[in-house]
């Protein structure tokens, strides 16, 4: 039991200090830069398209944001039609055991 | 036919729409059945569709966030999600990811991404699909003898019982996970979690296809808890996922959405099908996933090895990665009407000898 107690602290002791050394070799990817080609849109794609390539933080805000509210409207959509089969919803037989 | 394809605004590159929507019906069914954000066929399935690798993987976990939030809501109803499993599987989750991540980044710099992902999903999938067939004839040979024996079958237990071993190391602080039913050192599924994450991060996924047999044969949660509990940990490492990929340029926002359309339909109909499939059933099919996806990624590998044979390979992976998500969304679909139908039935009969009464 010893054993494995001192592998499994030794191997927390990599994990804990892997980070710090993936995140400075990281450094050199983001150098790449994407860039969108605005000038062959306009309207709703012109803005999405500028945002990309003006604001990151904001367009990586509108990402995280639009993306769940979406997920819950289409999801309230869906439970409502598939409840409206007769199915059980709330419950599984043997609930919680395997 | 021109109305059936999108340029993508960030990415730049046309794309079949309806492809993105069937893709995402396809990986919210299988997605929300077997717990896991689907990054294992979506990842593939937009290279396939025409998107660069940088911009599958980020894509790709943006659509997880939404398709796994969907999920988790559903199993929370049938109870199958342990909150507190979940929230102490995060701290391992995050650091994890964010590590993986800044390894990619590493790795592309050096221009080698696309080898280095395929080898590593391929190493990794014949190890899972490995350990869960070795699992599930273990099982069948136990139950084989309880049945000589004159006993029932052990239900989920009997096969790999790696748990146990890691149950008895006593490393404070202890705590209980009463919806799991399991009482652990809080520091096993932190290390199984940054594990996971760490490897979730590096391959673009969302983490679920290597967490969920984690949680099953190295923490000892019940399959079904285990699959709601995987979801709800997808969905916190695929949002985080999600804000580190877009901050890094590499998200195409529109195809996320496309995806989201479809996937809502998909995740009810997994979530739902899980009520009439047993643990072992559901770790069966999973393995048969894994399995398949695996020869897939072999196939890409090899066309990438052998350019002479690239005309068969490449079409071949195509036809394979398509063919594994329609069979397992059809038999998971089949399964969904079937119970469906035999619940419904049972209802109605059950009002009927009411109202007689």
């Amino acid at each position: 039991m010893f054993g494995i107690q001192a592998l499994l602290v030794r191997a927390a002791a990599l994990l804990l200090v892997l980070p710090a050394g993936l995140a400075a070799a990281g450094a050199a990817g983001q150098r790449l830069v994407f860039v969108a080609d605005s000038r062959r849109y306009a309207g709703w794609q012109a803005w999405f398209t500028n945002l990309y390539n003006e604001s990151l933080a904001q367009f990586t805000l509108l990402t995280i944001v639009l993306v769940p509210l979406l997920a819950l409207a289409l999801s309230s959509v869906m439970g409502f039609f598939l409840s409206r089969t007769g199915i059980d919803l709330k419950s599984r037989p043997g609930g919680g055991a395997h | 036919m021109d109305w059936l394809h999108m340029t993508m605004p960030i990415a730049g590159v046309e794309v079949f729409w309806p492809g993105l929507v069937i893709l995402g019906l396809g990986v919210g069914i299988i997605g929300s059945f077997f717990g896991m954000g689907g990054g294992w066929m979506v990842t593939p399935g937009l290279n396939i569709l025409g998107f660069p690798m940088a911009f599958a993987i980020g894509t790709d976990i943006t659509s997880m966030a939404g398709n796994s939030l969907i999920s988790t809501m559903r199993h929370a109803r049938f109870g199958n999600v342990d909150y507190r499993l979940g929230a102490v599987m995060v701290i391992g989750t995050v650091s994890g990811f964010e590590a993986g991540a800044q390894m990619i980044m590493w790795l592309e710099s050096l221009g080698h991404v696309d080898l280095f992902v395929r080898v590593g999903y391929l190493v990794l999938l014949a190890l899972i699909a490995w350990v869960i067939f070795t699992d599930v004839q273990a099982k069948r040979r136990r139950d084989a003898e309880l049945r000589a024996a004159g006993r029932a079958a052990s239900g989920d237990e009997g096969g790999i019982q790696w748990h146990r071993k890691f149950h008895r190391l006593r490393i404070p602080p202890m705590i209980h996970f009463k919806t799991s039913g399991i009482y652990c050192s809080v520091w096993l599924p932190i290390g199984v979690s940054f594990l996971t994450g760490w490897l979730a991060g590096i391959l673009g996924i969302g983490g679920g296809l290597i967490r969920l047999p984690a949680l099953i044969y190295l923490i000892g949660v019940p399959t079904h808890v285990a699959v709601g509990t995987d979801l709800f940990e997808v969905v916190i490492s695929a949002l985080y996922g999600c804000g580190s990929y877009t901050y890094k340029g590499r998200t195409e926002l529109l195809a996320a959405v496309i995806m989201l359309c479809g996937a809502a339909l998909g995740a009810q109909i997994g979530a739902v099908a899980t009520k009439y499939v047993k643990g072992y059933g559901i770790r069966l099919f999973f393995g048969v996933a894994v399995a398949g996806c695996g020869l897939s990624i072999a196939f890409k590998l090899a066309a990438s090895a052998f350019p002479a044979a690239r005309w068969f390979f490449d079409p071949a992976a195509a036809v394979l990665i398509l063919g594994l998500v329609v069979a397992l969304a059809g038999f998971i679909v089949f399964k969904f009407l079937r119970g469906a139908r035999e619940e419904i039935a049972m209802k109605r009969a059950q009002q009927r000898s009411y109202v007689e009464k």
